[in-house]
């Protein structure tokens, strides 16, 4: 465990710059906190959610997969040196859910573990929701990691507490900015814990909906009458940290072709459809049904894991008020 | 289901298309052209083997890539060959190259029919259309080792008698004792065809079935398979003994892109084959 004061942030971000492009939230033309390049914008401390999670660092909204040339046929895999800093635990969760998502069956996914395996993840524990959304707690998880993570800051007023627990990460807190630290620094950390899980949340009945959802599914006619809200933006999806839908389409690229991938949602009509036509998820209610579904239902019993993190973030970008948060109030209601 | 054989390398080989040469184009029914494919790598095209009812994801280079079933059996190796209907971007593009001209190809994907599980049991194959394209597959496969199978029954359904793919295929099988034959063609306005005029459930009052030792493989199009397993149904047939080959639009055949989706399956890898016991509770499934 160590500390590292808040003046000190910048300056050792820099640092880090120098060996890996470092990524974090920053309010860029003093609009949204964006996740972006160190000095696109300004490091700031408030408490924030980005806007989309780091996600995009790992499964970019488009990028170069295959090139063909008359040379023949090549993958394009990005394997520069990256990290990450301000990431939350919901966001690190939905990372270690992807990671498990794209090398499953044996098929890991080349541009995927490219990034994945070249980045360092630096996460921010919350100690309190940093958004009116949040329902990490409700999905039974900590606003805080327990596992897994290389480097866990946690904010302590004026300065950081950090915990390492790879030897990665303790080879970070080598850096001179970080300070020893003190032996309150334990008892701090507790009762940050201890707080930041008090905290109410957006979705108590998170749990009861998951677990009622084990043994019934709700009628098509439940999803057909949110339809008539949605508007089938794919909002919610763009900015689900655990969605990974993409569409592959080809470009003519420097006289021969370049093959793309780019996010994709299941909420748009002509996801599922067929060339024939037939389109098994011709309604919207149906498409509806699918995304929500997906993550509290198919993927707890796929995985065993939920596919829904609690961020919260399709509840923000809904623009007719619906995303998990209103889609468990009305399954709940059943 | 689980495929039966596990690839080499199969991280490598996601993502990585592999140049193949148009060998030959086979003209079928309007619409309708077989493509004998054949990668160039000698390699590569030694190593490529496949299940019967796996796809391939065919790259038309400079167009786009579409999903599509091997037609050809794994018995016959060293050509892979697609039966391809002319309907997407894609296909016409396909339409529009010859003999010598070169695709691009991943795969093979998908799990197959499970042929071992086959073995010893009477076998019905029931298709509509296109649907053939994959059961011709597993078609070949039974014929080229008939001995380890009971009574084969082959259904077909086509539009009319115009429409009855790889028709001299099937001619040239008329004679064997070791297969039953039986054809449907929804209309015949040229009042041409001698057997039976009606949808294919309409074939299923002329055959006997032993439920027990039968196992049924169907194709075709998605109005076909709810009325079909009705049918089954009224035999007797367990529904574990039904294996359905679904289609979906399986954009990167690996189970990544989300596209083929059916309830939690993911078509591309836990199907294109299912045994429709595990299905029979997903609405959308058929």
């Amino acid at each position: 465990m160590k500390r590292l004061k808040k003046e000190n942030l910048a300056p050792f971000l820099e640092e880090m710059n120098n060996k890996r492009t470092v990524y974090c939230p920053q309010s860029v033309d003093e609009k949204d906190i964006i996740l972006a390049p160190l000095g696109k914008g300004k490091i700031t401390d408030e408490a924030c959610k980005t806007s989309i999670s780091f996600k995009s660092m790992l499964f970019p909204q488009k990028e170069e997969i295959n090139n063909f040339s008359k040379d023949g046929v090549e993958k394009i895999l990005d394997t520069g040196k990256t990290a990450v800093f301000g990431v939350r635990a919901c966001d690190f969760r939905s990372m270690e859910f992807v990671d498990a998502f794209m090398a499953r069956n044996e098929m890991k996914d080349p541009f995927y573990f490219a990034k994945r395996n070249n980045i360092l993840v630096m996460t921010l524990a919350c100690n309190c929701p940093v958004s009116e959304t949040c329902f990490c707690t409700d999905t039974g998880k900590a606003p805080f990691l327990e596992k897994g993570f290389d480097l866990q800051f946690f904010d302590a007023g004026s300065f950081y507490i950090v915990e390492s627990q790879s030897r990665e990460g303790d080879k970070v807190l080598e850096s001179d900015y970080f300070t020893g630290s003190d032996s309150k620094d334990g008892e701090t950390l507790s009762k940050i814990k201890d707080n930041s899980m008090k905290a109410e949340m957006q979705a108590p009945g998170f749990a009861k909906a998951v677990e009622w959802l084990k043994g019934n599914e709700p009628e098509p006619e439940f999803w057909d009458d949110l339809a008539t809200a949605c508007i089938a933006c794919g909002g919610c999806s763009f900015v689900c940290p655990t969605c990974t839908c993409s569409n592959i389409f080809d470009s003519p690229s420097n006289g021969g072709f370049m093959r793309f991938r780019t996010w994709d949602t299941c909420m748009y009509e002509g996801f599922s459809r067929e060339t024939s036509g037939h389109n098994p998820r011709g309604s919207l209610g149906s498409r509806l049904a699918r995304r929500y579904l997906h993550k509290i239902k198919d993927d707890p019993e796929n995985y065993g894991v939920s596919g829904c993190v609690g961020c919260g973030r399709c509840s923000d970008a809904c623009p007719v008020g619906l995303g998990m948060i209103e889609i468990i109030k009305q399954i709940n209601r059943i | 289901m689980e495929p039966e054989v596990q690839q080499k390398n199969k991280t490598d080989l996601v993502f990585q298309p592999q140049l193949a040469r148009i060998e030959r184009i086979l003209p079928q029914i309007s619409g309708h052209r077989l493509f004998q494919l054949k990668l160039i790598n000698e390699e590569a095209a030694e190593q490529f083997s496949h299940l019967c009812g796996q796809f391939i994801e065919l790259t038309v280079i400079g167009v786009g890539e579409a999903p599509i079933s091997i037609s050809s059996p794994p018995s016959r190796p060293g050509t892979i060959e697609i039966c391809v209907r002319k309907a997407g971007v894609v296909t016409s593009a396909l339409f529009k190259l010859h003999p010598g001209d070169q695709v691009a190809i991943r795969g093979p994907f998908g799990n197959g029919f499970p042929l071992d599980e086959l073995k010893g049991k009477d076998v019905m194959l029931i298709a509509g259309g296109l649907g053939l394209a994959p059961l011709r597959s597993l078609l070949l496969s039974i014929l080229d080792d008939r001995a380890s199978f009971k009574d084969l029954v082959l259904m077909y359904g086509s539009r009319n008698p115009n429409d009855i793919l790889f028709k001299y295929e099937l001619l040239g099988m008329m004679n064997r004792t070791d297969i039953k034959y039986f054809f449907s063609v929804d209309s015949d306005d040229e009042g041409i065809w001698k057997q039976y005029v009606g949808v294919v459930t309409g074939l299923f009052e002329r055959i006997e079935v032993n439920p027990e030792t039968t196992f049924c493989a169907l194709c075709g199009p998605p109005i076909m398979y709810r009325f079909v397993i009705q049918e089954l149904k009224k035999k007797k047939i367990p529904m574990d003994q039904i294996f359905v080959s679904l289609e979906r639009m399986m954009k990167c055949g690996v189970g990544k892109c989300g596209h083929c989706t059916i309830g939690k399956y993911y078509c591309c890898t836990d199907g294109p084959v299912f045994r429709y016991s595990d299905i029979l509770d997903i609405k959308e499934a058929v």
